[in-house]
């Protein structure tokens, strides 16, 4: 019998183990999350992706599903923080990617107002396969990242730098009046 | 146990406190009643006293016009719906930017308390006598009430802001 011999450099052969291996933590938070669950039944891990899991610390890509309010965002920010890195993030449907319907008050406009995102897939709500089509985008940014190319699409915001939470100020406490027992 | 308000006997309660029906009629079977403020809770106790348990729902509309001063009558309109049976009936009432104040309902209609709570978050309207009034859907660092007409439209208050690490109240823990 013939041994074969293969060579490579060690960071293509980790990008390698990266791209066929990613653990998604999907961040569900409205219809969107409804459709996503559909996309499992499309045979996901014929691609080498792990089923989705709620599993943030032990994910590897973040996959921002649906409205996200203004009241939210530190959750999901915090959620970013918690993954260990090398981590990606996968805005799935309009709201997640620019806040679709709603630009009002209480939507933020779009994940990548708080957290860098790397693939958008858009749609209201997307297809299956348009979410199997980011995935595949994806594994292709991660090996051109680990071959030092630009990545082939590049990411719309490089928010990276550190995002904290606003203290109520004093003024605006609302029990004010009105109340009389309860309250703090 | 009647099936639908008795207008008669409402106003006689009204007027035993000195006020009247500011209005009354039907709409699509549903029977409505518009009183003064001050008569809020005589007649919402009526109600509660006549049968008419199951709360239903609270709301409240912003009819603002521009340049309107803020004593100009009937800018916001309340109205709570009460059933009995299958019977609904309205309360409304109509309030000033001015004095955006109600007694609290929820001691008669326990399930009021989240409502008021949602008009005090959106239109700012305060329930005297409520068991813990704060915003309902909105954060406590939200400033103004976002369905009041003169808010201005999509404008954001985002909770998340670049700073120092030193400031991270929700970080990673």
């Amino acid at each position: 019998m013939e041994l074969e011999v293969h060579t490579t450099r060690l960071d293509a052969l980790v990008s390698w183990a990266r791209q066929h291996s990613l653990d998604q933590y999907p961040f569900l938070s409205a219809c969107c999350g409804v459709e996503f669950m559909a996309t499992v039944g499309h045979g996901s891990s014929r691609f080498g992706f792990a089923l989705p899991k709620a599993a943030p610390r032990q994910s590897d890509l973040l996959v921002v599903v649906g409205t996200i309010t203004e009241r939210q965002a530190p959750a999901l920010r915090r959620v970013y923080e918690q993954m260990g890195d090398p981590k990606w993030v996968i805005a799935f449907g309009a709201c997640a990617c620019s806040g679709g319907l709603y630009q009002n008050y209480a939507v933020l406009p779009g994940a990548d107002q708080v957290i860098p995102v790397d693939v958008y897939v858009p749609g209201c709500p997307p297809r299956p396969e348009q979410f199997l089509a980011a995935l595949k985008q994806l594994r292709l940014q991660i090996e051109n990242q680990a071959r030092g190319r630009p990545p082939a699409v590049p990411s719309l915001s490089a928010n990276t730098q550190t995002l904290v939470r606003i203290r109520p100020s004093k003024s605006t406490k609302p029990n004010k009046a009105g109340a009389k027992g309860g309250g703090k | 146990m009647k099936a639908a308000l008795d207008w008669a006997e409402l106003e006689g309660v009204l007027r035993s406190s000195a006020d009247v029906l500011e209005g009354q009629g039907q709409i699509s079977g549903l029977q409505w009643a518009h009183v003064h403020r001050k008569s809020w809770l005589t007649s919402s106790t009526y109600l509660a006293n006549d049968g008419w348990s199951q709360f239903v729902d609270l709301s409240a509309t912003d009819h603002f016009v521009e340049g309107e001063s803020a004593k100009a009558a009937g800018r916001f309109v309340v109205q709570l719906i009460v059933g009995k049976g299958a019977a609904r009936v309205a309360l409304r009432v109509s309030l000033r930017l001015a004095e955006l104040t109600l007694p609290s309902v929820a001691a008669l209609w326990a399930g009021a308390a989240w409502f008021e709570r949602e008009l005090f978050d959106m239109y700012g309207v305060r329930f005297s006598s409520h068991p813990d009034l704060r915003r309902i859907l909105l954060y406590p660092e939200f400033v103004g009430h976002p369905l009041r007409k003169d808010y201005e439209k999509a404008r954001r208050q985002p909770l998340l802001r670049v700073g120092p690490l030193s400031q991270l109240k929700d970080g990673p823990k």
